[in-house]
């Protein structure tokens, strides 16, 4: 796995997501365009981790009570979150949808979904990255650090495939 | 072409659940209509008769919420709109740091316990 990738895509997503949240730092026809595109990012990020979501898919039970199994857990539930923020986004969207010539009847329900599973999805990251924290810190080392100081071993915490 | 096919199946699954939640969504029963302080200001002062849910706009019929103020953008950029940006890092931060502690110490725990033993 391409670890320099995987930071880079990683680190815009994350980024991504945390101004995508705030609407009025952008503006809403920004904001609206901004959570598009990061739908391909988004993707990106699931294609990536591809062989590491098959592996745990096949042998998810048996090593159950494993770290990787609750992340494999929170990355699907992540995933969904977004998928919330994105559909739930587009049925009250003043610009993507009128753009394309698409008009939905206003809910309130796509308000409410929208707002709760921004929260949530805030949250199950925090704690995806957390369980990750180890190849974070060590992908950080390695590629913001390392380059400034001697050469030096790789890192066995991002040779090793988690838990698997 | 790998990394493409297994795009299109990530997006497939992503169209698939978004199609799937839309139609649960629109089978929920009527919901609440939204607020609007705008129309309720107009139905207190009197006529009221083109006031409804079909006669208004989609973006006249959305309840005042977070994006209120954004709309007005050409003012600039606002200090407390970068502070929500900064307020949503930090309690990322935090709640990762709580995550990553709960997940140390849960992981110490069996090493302990194994260090006992032997």
């Amino acid at each position: 796995m391409n670890v320099k990738l995987n930071f880079w895509v990683d680190l815009a997503t994350f980024a991504g997501f945390l101004v995508a949240m705030e609407p009025r730092a952008t503006g809403i026809t920004i904001h609206e365009w901004f959570t598009v595109a990061a739908v391909g990012t988004l993707i990106v990020h699931f294609v990536l981790h591809w062989d590491w979501f098959m592996k745990l898919t096949s042998r998810f039970f048996v090593k159950l009570f494993h770290s990787s199994r609750l992340n494999y857990l929170l990355s699907i539930l992540v995933f969904i979150g977004f998928i919330s923020i994105m559909v739930s986004g587009l049925m009250i969207s003043e610009r993507v949808l009128p753009f394309f010539g698409l008009d939905v009847p206003a809910r309130f329900a796509w308000r409410r979904i929208h707002d709760l599973a921004s929260n949530l999805t805030l949250l199950l990251t925090a704690v995806h990255v957390a369980l990750r924290w180890d190849w974070v810190v060590a992908a950080f080392t390695r590629i913001l650090i390392d380059p400034f100081r001697k050469p030096r071993k790789i890192d066995p915490v991002l040779a090793e495939e988690d838990g698997i | 072409m790998t990394f493409l096919f297994r795009f299109i199946i990530v997006l497939a699954a992503a169209v698939g659940l978004g199609v799937g939640l839309y139609y649960t969504v629109q089978m929920l029963p009527d919901d609440v209509p939204s607020f609007d302080p705008g129309d309720a200001r107009v139905r207190l002062e009197g006529d009221n008769s083109q006031i409804g849910e079909s006669s208004l706009r989609p973006e006249e019929n959305r309840p005042e919420g977070f994006e209120g103020g954004e709309r007005d953008r050409d003012r600039g950029i606002r200090l407390y709109a970068l502070a929500g940006v900064i307020r949503r890092f930090v309690m990322f931060s935090v709640i990762t740091f709580i995550a990553v502690v709960v997940s140390k110490l849960l992981k110490r725990k069996p090493a302990r316990a194994k260090t006992q033993t032997s």
